[in-house]
């Protein structure tokens, strides 16, 4: 995950109180029954969920049923602390869970990035959510940056090697 | 490669650059003395945001000077709009889960006492 660029101010900021323990509304996020029921927005839009797996990197795939046909979505976890944190990138899928568009939306990220924190206090939990949309073009750079140094470091350690031959 | 409006705001550097060019037009080097981080980074991030169409670069004599052209950001605010509601929801929702389980754990704990 490339939370840490990510810090910064974040594009939305949503802050709720819970009259429950910290350990219940985290808990909500870690089962699959439990997610697939609060986030359906009314009746009329099932959600059932596909597969869970809760930990970093893990996913929670999930498909929705509308008027106007399924959708397919899941979530890729990020960072995890228990009854505090928890982060996941947001995004809408074919059948496959391959990243696609969002269907229905005109104007949507790619991918949005959420973190949730969490804070108890005498019983009752702040929720804070934040989001931004993720910047999946960043972290290609990022993959091509991290390629490139491996690729000079190589680069560098044959030279190295040919020196040494060189010099014998 | 598709670009979007939502590509140039994902990052937190582009979007203190848009912060700082909504007030001001500045050159090339007075937004990157702003940034810790290397001008071809910024230079990076500049040319990302003009190929949104949310950074317009006049080069005026000797000088590149950048402006910031908005109207693309309406794009962004409907989003916020409509993810602030897609949110508020779903946290309802989540208060109204929380109320139906954490009641029924109640109950059970009171009926095990």
């Amino acid at each position: 995950m490339q939370s840490a660029s990510q810090t910064k101010e974040s594009v939305l900021t949503l802050t709720r109180q819970y009259d429950y323990p910290a350990e219940a509304v985290f808990n909500a996020f870690t089962e699959a029954d439990a997610l697939a029921e609060w986030w359906a927005p009314s009746d009329m839009f099932k959600v059932s969920a596909l597969s869970l797996d809760f930990k970093p990197d893990g996913l929670f795939r999930f498909r929705m049923d509308t008027e106007e046909g399924p959708m397919w979505a899941k979530f890729t976890f990020g960072n995890i602390r228990r009854h505090d944190l928890i982060e996941f990138v947001l995004s809408f899928t074919d059948e496959k869970g391959t990243v696609t568009r969002a269907p229905f939306f005109e104007s949507w990220p790619l991918e949005i990035f959420v973190r949730v924190t969490l804070e108890e206090e005498g019983g009752k939990t702040t929720l804070t959510l934040e989001s931004s949309p993720f910047n999946a073009t960043q972290q290609e750079l990022d993959t091509f940056q991290q390629n490139k140094d491996s690729f000079r470091q190589g680069t560098e350690a044959s030279l190295q090697r040919l020196e040494k031959i060189l010099a014998r | 490669m598709r670009r979007d409006v939502f590509q140039a705001i994902a990052d937190p550097t582009r979007r203190e650059i848009i912060g700082m060019l909504a007030y001001q037009k500045l050159n090339l080097n007075a937004v990157a003395d702003h940034f810790s981080i290397s001008r071809p980074a910024i230079s990076k991030h500049i040319k990302m945001l003009t190929e949104c169409g949310l950074v317009v670069i006049e080069q005026q004599g000797r000088e590149r000077y950048c402006t910031a052209s908005l109207g693309q950001l309406g794009e962004v605010s409907d989003w916020i709009e409509q993810y602030r509601q897609f949110w508020n929801t779903r946290l309802d929702n989540l208060d109204k889960y929380l109320a139906k389980t954490q009641k029924q754990k109640k109950h059970a704990k009171r009926k095990s006492d």
